[in-house]
C-alpha cells in the first residue's frame, strides 16, 4: 500500500487547546477542500465514538464526496491533548484521514493498516522523535507495505 | 464537551447547570452582571461578561474551542449574529439558537442553513410548548404523551386510580392482564420518586407510570386501563392567557376544528388575539375572576389550560377549575421549584417549557446518532431514541446478556418502520432505532453501547 503525505501536511508542533481547534488547525493547512465541511464531517464522526485509540494516538476520519483521492494529515502535539481517547491518556499523534465516498473496502484497509502502524511502539517513538517531514514520510513508506 | 452558551436567562440557565453537572465544560456569556453572579454561585462554570454577538467577546470566551453554541439570549438579532461569527471566525461546528420571533421561524427553510444563517438547530420554546399541550388535549385520559419515531411510538404516561385494572399488579403480571396490547413499562412513580420499574415491583393506586407503546394501541391501552377517552371534535376547551403560547394552542386547536373560549387580560392584546384567531372567542377579563369564569361555563368545560406567563396565576386558576370539577386541567408551570407542590395539589398535567427546552438541546449533546430525547416525569428520567449503527456493542446479542447499565430499559424497538416492543430476547440489529430510558448515572454508560468503533467510516 502506497502512503503519500504532502510535506505541507505535517504538522509536527501544533499546540491547540482543544480537540475541535486541533482539527480545524489540520484542516486549515488543506487547501483544496471546504474546511468547514469537512470540520463537520469529522467531528461528527467523532460524536458516534472517539478514535482516539489509545496510547495517545488518534485517527479522525471520515469520507467527502468532493474529494479525489485519500488525504492524510499527520499532526504531533508535545504536551497532548485531551481526546475523550477510549483509555483516557492525552493524545500526542494524531493522524487524520479523509477518503472519496466511494470505494469502501480500500478505505478500511487504509484506516487498518494506519491503526496497526501506529500501534507499534517503536513507531510511535519514531514519529515523537521525527525532527523533519522526510522523516515521518519515511516512517510511514517503510512501515506500512 | 466544550460548550458555549450565550445568555443566562431562565433556559441558559438551567441548560448550563445541567450540561456542567455532566462534567460538561461551560462558558455562558451575558450582558447583566447580576445574572453572571447567579450563574457562578450556583456552578462550576465560566462566565464572561459583554455582547453575545461581539466576535471580541466569543473569542474571549473560546470560541476557537467549542464544540457546541447555544445562543439563548433574549434577543432573536443577537442570537441569529452570535452563530454567524462562532461560525466565520470560530468554526464552531454545531450551533443552536433560540428564536422566538415567528416572522423568522416561518421563513426558517430558507433562512437557515449551510450557505444562509448557519444555525443548526432552532429553539422555539412556545411552540415546543404548545405543541405538547395539544398533544395532551388529544390524548386526555393521558396525564402525558411524547411522540418518538415520528410518532409510531409513543410514550404514555398514566396515573394509576383506587381500584383500576393496574392498581395492585406487579410489573411483571402486566401483560397477562393487558393480554394483546403490547407495552413497556419504562418509568415507575411512588411517593415522588421516579425509577425504572423492575418486574417484582408493585403498582399501587396513586403511583404514576410511563407505557411505551404502538400508537395504534394508545385508544386501546387507556380504555382498556379505565381512562375515558373523550372524542377530539366536540370539546369544549377554556384557554386562560393569550400569550404566544395560548395565541399558539389556540391557532392549533382551530385547526382540529375546536372551539375555544380564550380569556386575556390586557386590552391591546385582546384586540390583537380577536383579528388573529379565527373562530376563538376571545374574552376580555381576569384569569381569576370567578363570575367571569362562571359566567363562561367554566363547569361545561372538558379542558382547561391555564397558559398565562406567571405561574402562580396559573396554579391558582387550575385549582378553581378543579373546583368547579373540569376533567382536564393542564398547567403550563416554567419554575422548577413548583414541582413538588402541584402534585400534591392534586394538579396532574403540568407542562413546562424549560423541561422541553432542555431536552431538545440534549439530543445534540448526546453521543451517538441521536434521534430525539425527552425527559420523563419531573426530569430525572431521560428517554433517548438512537440508531444502533454497525460495529456498536449493543449490537447482536440478546438483550438479556447485554449488562444495560443500571435503571436502564430498551421500551421499544422501530425496524423497518415497524415497532417491535421487545422482551429479554430481542436482538437489536444494526440500523434499528432503538428508544432506551435510562437516569443522569446511567447516560455515559448508554452511550458506550451505541458508539461505534475505529473502523466505523
Amino acid at each position: 500500500m502506497n502512503i503519500n503525505i504532502a510535506p505541507e501536511h505535517v504538522l509536527l508542533n501544533i499546540n491547540s487547546g482543544s480537540k475541535k481547534a486541533l482539527v480545524a488547525k489540520m484542516l486549515s493547512s488543506v487547501l483544496t477542500i471546504d474546511i468547514d465541511q469537512a470540520l463537520d464531517i469529522v467531528m461528527a464522526r467523532e460524536r458516534l465514538g472517539s478514535t482516539g485509540i489509545g496510547h495517545g494516538v488518534a485517527i479522525p476520519h471520515g469520507r467527502m464526496e468532493a474529494l479525489e483521492e485519500p488525504l492524510i494529515v499527520v499532526a504531533r502535539h508535545i504536551e497532548g491533548i485531551h481526546f475523550d481517547a477510549i483509555d483516557g491518556a492525552p493524545v500526542h499523534l494524531v493522524v487524520l484521514l479523509l477518503v472519496p465516498s466511494d470505494e469502501e473496502r480500500k478505505h478500511l484497509e487504509l484506516l487498518a493498516a494506519l491503526a496497526r502502524l501506529l500501534q507499534n511502539v517503536d513507531v510511535r517513538t519514531a514519529l515523537m522523535s521525527a525532527e523533519s517531514y522526510e522523516q515521518v514520510l519515511d516512517i510511514f513508506q517503510t512501515s506500512v507495505k | 464537551m466544550n460548550i458555549l452558551i450565550l445568555g443566562a436567562g431562565e433556559v441558559g440557565f438551567n441548560i448550563a447547570q445541567r450540561l456542567a453537572i455532566e462534567g460538561n465544560d461551560v462558558v455562558v456569556v451575558d450582558l447583566d452582571k447580576n445574572c453572571l453572579q447567579r450563574v457562578s454561585d450556583s456552578m462550576d462554570v465560566k462566565t464572561v461578561w459583554g455582547n453575545a454577538a461581539h466576535p471580541s467577546v466569543l473569542a474571549q470566551a473560546g470560541a476557537e474551542h467549542m464544540d457546541l453554541l447555544i445562543a439563548a439570549t433574549t434577543n432573536d438579532e443577537v442570537n441569529m449574529i452570535a452563530c454567524q461569527v462562532a461560525h466565520s471566525l470560530y468554526q464552531v461546528p454545531t450551533k443552536i439558537a433560540r428564536v422566538r420571533e415567528a416572522d423568522y421561524v416561518n421563513a426558517a427553510s430558507q433562512l437557515f442553513g449551510r450557505d444562509d444563517l448557519p444555525i443548526d438547530h432552532i429553539i422555539f420554546p412556545e411552540q415546543e410548548a404548545a405543541h405538547a399541550i395539544v398533544k395532551r388535549v388529544q390524548i386526555s385520559a393521558a396525564v402525558d404523551a411524547q411522540d418518538f419515531s415520528g410518532g409510531k411510538v409513543q410514550l404514555i404516561g398514566l396515573r394509576v386510580a383506587p381500584k383500576t385494572l393496574l392498581a395492585g399488579l406487579q410489573f411483571n403480571e402486566l401483560q397477562d392482564v393487558l393480554q394483546d396490547i403490547q407495552v413497556y413499562m419504562v418509568a415507575h412513580e411512588h411517593n415522588r420518586r421516579w425509577r425504572v420499574p423492575n418486574g417484582d415491583d408493585v403498582i399501587l393506586a396513586g403511583d404514576s407510570l410511563y407505557a411505551a407503546v404502538e400508537e395504534s394501541q394508545v385508544k386501546l391501552l387507556l380504555q382498556k386501563v379505565g381512562s375515558a377517552c373523550t372524542d377530539c371534535a366536540n370539546k369544549s376547551v377554556m384557554i386562560l392567557g393569550g400569550g404566544n403560547v395560548g395565541y399558539l394552542v389556540a391557532k392549533e386547536l382551530e385547526n382540529m376544528n375546536i372551539i375555544p373560549k380564550l380569556i386575556e387580560q390586557n386590552p391591546t392584546r385582546a384586540l390583537w388575539l380577536a383579528e388573529n384567531l379565527d373562530k376563538t372567542t376571545v374574552i376580555l377579563g381576569s384569569a381569576l375572576d370567578r363570575e367571569l369564569l362562571e359566567e363562561e361555563n367554566i363547569d361545561r368545560m372538558d379542558d382547561f389550560l391555564a397558559l398565562t406567563n406567571d405561574d402562580e396565576t396559573n396554579i391558582l386558576a387550575s385549582l378553581i377549575a378543579k373546583k368547579y370539577k373540569v376533567g382536564h386541567i393542564v398547567t403550563l408551570v416554567n419554575r422548577a421549584i413548583y414541582n413538588d407542590l402541584i402534585h400534591e395539589m392534586g394538579l396532574d398535567v403540568t407542562v413546562s417549557p424549560r423541561l422541553t427546552t432542555v431536552a431538545s438541546i440534549l439530543s445534540h449533546i448526546r453521543k451517538g446518532r441521536v434521534l430525539g430525547t425527552a425527559c420523563l416525569g419531573d426530569g430525572s428520567l431521560e428517554v433517548i431514541e438512537a440508531e444502533a449503527l454497525e460495529t456498536s456493542a449493543i449490537l447482536n446479542a440478546p438483550l438479556i446478556h447485554l449488562n444495560l447499565p443500571p435503571q436502564t430499559v430498551v421500551g421499544a424497538v422501530v425496524r423497518n418502520d415497524k415497532v417491535i416492543i421487545p422482551n429479554g430476547y430481542t436482538h437489536i440489529q444494526a440500523h434499528d432505532h432503538v428508544l432506551m430510558v435510562t437516569t443522569h448515572a446511567s447516560i455515559p454508560a448508554v452511550e458506550q453501547l451505541f458508539q461505534v468503533h475505529l473502523e466505523f467510516f
